[in-house]
């Protein structure tokens, strides 16, 4: 049974912890920001300026992970040291609503950081379309494909290896993920089955006006996040340990 | 049939034990606890590595028995769990929850989390409670003091409003003065009607705490004070030389004293009748007379139970 009077509770607690901490907001905020600027106003990256909408794309993206793996991994990982996860196992929370939460958590800080990116999108002349509004789905299907995986770390590796890795695995998906540099074609095409991707093709369907998408490309990617979402969380489920 | 009037018998208990058993491939845990609490207090006394920790834990169904079963009121604490109902509310002896927050925005976080209309009644308050075990400070839970992280550790628990308290070495970490204070603390502060179960393994805290007393030895319930026989009001220890020829001692004390030799040297005389300077003048008496020097007597009332405790949790150490 899961109470949505509690899961709100331990959302809003857990999201006002989080929102809190500085270098969160440094993660969210201000990094997606430079990215935005530095793509689209210089040719520092890829030789040439980014067109708005895919820069905007790149960005929401980093946020989504960002929020969605590494800090939800480094978060989660430091309180099960710290025995925060038992301490919740002693309260009236089911563990679902534990987990829940703290996807929920850091979905809300994606959304928070996205909301920053879009008004400084907006200040450098980009115009929302009407497919914008999709957005935060495609933000909560891109939480879902990482998360599993932020607990399958947080649960299994001690907290100092899990802040090295996580922070590890952003740096790959940034680099190699095919978020900020773009590849050849036959790459592009293995890329597209892993998350980085598959989510900003999404975004970058919704944020771009008047483009050539088929139901095809969407239901694809869609596809894509949902399997490695649900292999990441049945191998939390699987491997977690609580303490 | 049969089945059904156990169940209901188990029900009366705020907590039942059946045959408890949860080990680790390492050694320790507890093994075949067959224990049940009612409302008042209970500490729960052992060395450690007894089995303390993991009675406590897999009683507030954090530990998954190996086998065995734990009833609150009847069910089964994933049973209240899965229906979202908290019945024990619980202070664990390690960690430290939520080390960015204050302990004030904790509390309240739990204070909204346990706020829903079943539980409500006759709990106290954040503001009470922060006033009771001085919680008003603004330093981050992780800075805490080990006393002030125990003391809301205790006032986490006990925002819950539940039926059941479990506090597990609330005093551990503590001066003798601070663990008196927060023992006369919960005493005001916890409803008469719970079930409390306080685990130390400070034997003096058992002087400060009246109820009953549970000490387990290598994972089982060594000594209960509810199903011992000892009646012995007053004890009597003192140091001397060894091999003391006790049935000599015995004949020239009252009839009705128990009397042994805890460890080589060291003796334990409990009686039901005061032990008076009469009394010990004896003791002293026929020392004398085979030659053995007294030294460290002590007299204590109520010695009857805590120095059958000692005696039990000792022999390990002279064995």
């Amino acid at each position: 049974m899961i109470s949505s009077r509690r899961l709100i509770i331990q959302t809003k607690w857990e999201f006002l912890l989080n929102s809190r901490n500085s270098e969160q907001i440094l993660l969210l905020v201000l990094i997606p920001i430079v990215i935005l600027v530095v793509l689209t106003k210089t040719t520092i990256i890829g030789g040439e300026t980014t067109e708005l909408p895919s820069a905007l794309a790149t960005v929401l993206t980093i946020s989504t992970f960002a929020a969605g793996l590494t800090s939800l991994a480094i978060a989660t990982a430091f309180e099960r040291r710290s025995e925060t996860l038992v301490f919740l196992g002693t309260t009236s929370l089911t563990r679902v609503e534990v987990v829940l939460a703290k996807s929920l958590g850091s979905l809300l800080l994606a959304i928070f950081a996205g909301l920053f990116t879009f008004t400084a999108a907006i200040i450098l002349g980009w115009t929302p379309t009407p497919f914008t509004i999709l957005i935060p789905l495609w933000m909560v299907l891109g939480v879902f494909s990482v998360s599993g995986f932020a607990y399958l770390l947080a649960g299994t590796l001690r907290a100092e290896a899990v802040l090295a890795i996580a922070n590890g695995i952003f740096v790959l998906v940034l680099m190699f993920g095919g978020v900020i540099f773009t590849f050849g074609t036959s790459i592009t095409n293995v890329l597209e089955f892993f998350p980085p991707l598959a989510l900003k093709n999404l975004i970058q369907f919704s944020v771009t006006d008047g483009n050539e998408v088929t139901g095809v490309h969407v239901i694809k990617a869609m596809s894509i996040l949902m399997v490695w979402g649900v292999i990441g969380h049945m191998l939390a489920s699987r491997f977690f340990k609580w303490r | 049939m049969v089945r059904n009037q156990a169940q209901s018998e188990l029900s009366t208990w705020a907590i039942a034990c059946q045959n408890l058993s949860a080990t680790y491939p390492g050694g320790g845990g507890i093994s075949d606890v067959n224990i049940n609490f009612g409302p008042g207090v209970t500490a729960i006394v052992g060395n450690n590595g007894a089995g303390k920790t993991t009675l406590l834990e897999t009683i507030a169904g954090l530990r998954t028995p190996n086998s065995g079963h734990v009833w609150l009121f009847g069910r089964s604490p994933s049973q209240w769990r899965s229906e979202g109902v908290n019945q024990i509310g619980v202070a664990l002896q390690d960690g430290r929850p939520y080390p960015s927050a204050k302990p004030v925005a904790l509390l309240n976080y739990l204070n909204d989390l346990y706020s829903d209309t079943n539980s409500s009644a006759g709990r106290p308050t954040v503001g009470f409670l922060t006033e009771a075990f001085a919680l008003t400070t603004k330093t981050l839970i992780k800075n805490l003091s080990g006393g002030e992280l125990q003391r809301l550790k205790c006032a986490a628990a006990l925002i819950a409003g539940t039926p059941i308290l479990i506090l597990d070495e609330p005093t551990a970490g503590l001066d003798p003065q601070g663990r008196r204070d927060l023992y006369n603390l919960l005493a005001q502060v916890v409803p008469q009607q719970s079930t409390l179960l306080v685990s130390t393994h400070i034997l003096e805290d058992l002087e400060t705490m009246n109820g009953r007393v549970i000490a387990l030895k290598a994972g089982q319930v060594g000594f209960d004070s509810h199903a011992s026989t000892t009646t012995s009001a007053y004890s009597m220890t003192f140091s001397s030389r060894a091999n003391i020829e006790l049935t000599g001692l015995r004949n020239a004390l009252a009839e009705d004293v128990v009397i042994s030799e805890k460890m080589n040297g060291s003796y334990s005389i409990t009686s039901n009748a005061p032990i008076d300077a009469a009394f010990i003048t004896s003791v002293m008496n026929f020392c004398a007379q085979i030659g053995a020097e007294v030294t460290q007597v002590n007299v204590r009332e109520r010695g009857g139970v805590l120095a059958e405790i000692e005696d039990l949790l000792l022999e390990k150490g002279t064995q």
